[in-house]
């Protein structure tokens, strides 16, 4: 029989051809066996070639980047606009006012401060008669919680972009229109409230959220390194994960006062 | 909950069925991306945009397909599109390179030589670009994912024996690289 020829030693090394004749010849001739052998060292070479690790969780960190992209079809679908009727439902209530609790430590005084005792501030201590002050701190901060990590992700995916990358303008994204009336709805409870810090983020994402849903249908080179710019000298980024992570202590210290008992012995 | 059952599930209205399909294809999808674009940061922005792309043209999508073909046939062209816009820029600075420089190594040194000096990784880099797109892409579908030549054509859009071809020129651009290296270890 003829030697075998690399096409077939390829496919028999990935399993694609099973001839017994050709396995018998393999078996018994030295050529072929030291030819295929020489195949399965490149092959093995190969192997050191490393792929970085991406984890169980990256998965759900895709779907995040993701869904709030989706447009209108699957915001309808996802918690934005319940998270959007908490900002608003929040506000018109007058439910935050004064009791927003942006960061605790640095601004006690702003919230016992001019900025509570305004109008509506007034309303939010009445209305919270409605409920208990952790609760309704703990929806506030939830649904501001999320809000600013979308905000992150959205500005982050924006600085992120590349010049010549295709760039659609979110004007036709529902997620998007989303994100802009729910900043609106946070930043003016912000500011009733008196946390300040976070008024005056949400008041400098608001322009750039507006001009991406109001603008043309993808941006240009030049549009994107402009709002880039803007992200960038603004420091938005940095700025919003500190506001996150405050929220998110806010958040453990809540949860750990409420904290209920196993057993006997817990307590 | 098999793909195709999704997939009719995000057509009749449910979006979070979509969920289901990134868990699944997220991981394969990103170590495709990074295996052709050579790039961790440009591999997670192909895993994004092959998603967001998908659900956009889902209404396209032949149910009696692959969904797994499907979406890695969309992954494979965001990724060449992202390098051909990076290897333009590329290209630019390296004829710069070339240009200030005072010898031509190529001239002077024969491709063994070269590739010693290159060592094992490098020369795997340069055996990886010195393949057409869907060679690259037909490779590493067989010998990194497993999947067959059936499915490869499929992300390719080639037949039978065109897809064996495929990757028959891949492996012999491989061993011209790589053997003289892998002679001498």
């Amino acid at each position: 029989m003829r030697h075998l020829i690399e096409d077939e030693l390829i496919l028999m090394h990935y399993g694609e051809i099973h001839d017994a004749a050709l396995d018998a010849h393999l078996q018994s001739c030295a050529d072929c066996q030291s030819e295929a052998a020489a195949l399965r060292r490149v092959f093995d070479a190969l192997a050191l070639e490393l792929v970085p690790e991406r984890g169980e969780e990256y998965a759900a960190e895709v779907w995040t980047r993701v869904r709030w992209q989706f447009g209108s079809s699957a915001a309808q679908r996802t918690p934005r606009r319940r998270l959007l009727a908490t900002a608003a439902a929040l506000l018109v209530t007058g439910f935050i006012g004064g009791r927003y609790l942006f960061n605790a430590r640095d601004h006690a005084t702003d919230l016992n401060g001019p900025a509570a005792t305004n109008q509506l501030a007034s309303q939010a201590v009445s209305a919270s008669n409605l409920s208990s002050e952790n609760s309704g701190n703990a929806a506030l901060d939830f649904a501001a919680g999320e809000h600013i990590e979308d905000s992150t992700r959205f500005l982050l995916d924006l600085n992120n972009r590349r010049e010549g990358d295709a760039v659609a303008s979110p004007s036709s994204n529902e997620g998007a229109r989303d994100l802009v009336v729910a900043n609106r709805l946070y930043r003016q409870a912000a500011a009733t409230a008196g946390a300040s810090e976070l008024a005056d983020v949400l008041e400098q994402i608001e322009p750039i959220l507006l001009e991406l849903v109001h603008g043309p249908e993808e941006l240009s080179p030049d549009e994107l390194t402009a709002i880039q710019t803007r992200i960038e000298s603004g420091e938005l980024l940095f700025k919003l994960r500190v506001i996150a992570s405050n929220i998110r202590e806010q958040q453990k210290v809540r949860r750990d006062s409420v904290r209920i008992p196993k057993s006997p012995r817990d307590l | 909950m098999p793909d195709v059952a999704a997939v009719a599930r995000v057509r009749g209205g449910d979006a979070e069925a979509f969920r289901l399909l990134v868990e699944r294809h997220s991981r394969p999808i990103f170590r495709l991306a990074y295996r052709l674009t050579r790039n961790e940061e440009d591999a997670d922005d192909v895993v994004q945009e092959t998603f967001l792309r998908a659900f956009k043209k889902l209404e396209t999508f032949d149910s009696r397909a692959s969904f797994g073909t499907w979406i890695h046939r969309i992954a494979m062209n965001y990724s060449y599109d992202l390098m051909r816009k990076r290897n333009r820029a590329t290209t630019e600075e390296l004829d710069e390179a070339e240009s200030a420089s005072p010898t031509d190594v190529s001239s002077t040194h024969g491709a063994d030589r070269i590739i010693l000096r290159l060592g094992l990784q490098d020369a795997l880099k340069k055996g990886m670009q010195s393949l057409s797109e869907n060679e690259r892409t037909a490779f590493v579908l067989r010998h990194y994912e497993g999947m067959s030549i059936d499915e490869i054509g499929g992300v390719l859009g080639t037949e039978v024996n065109a897809t064996k071809n495929t990757i028959f020129r891949a492996v012999k651009k491989l061993r011209e690289i790589l053997d003289p290296l892998v002679r001498t270890t």
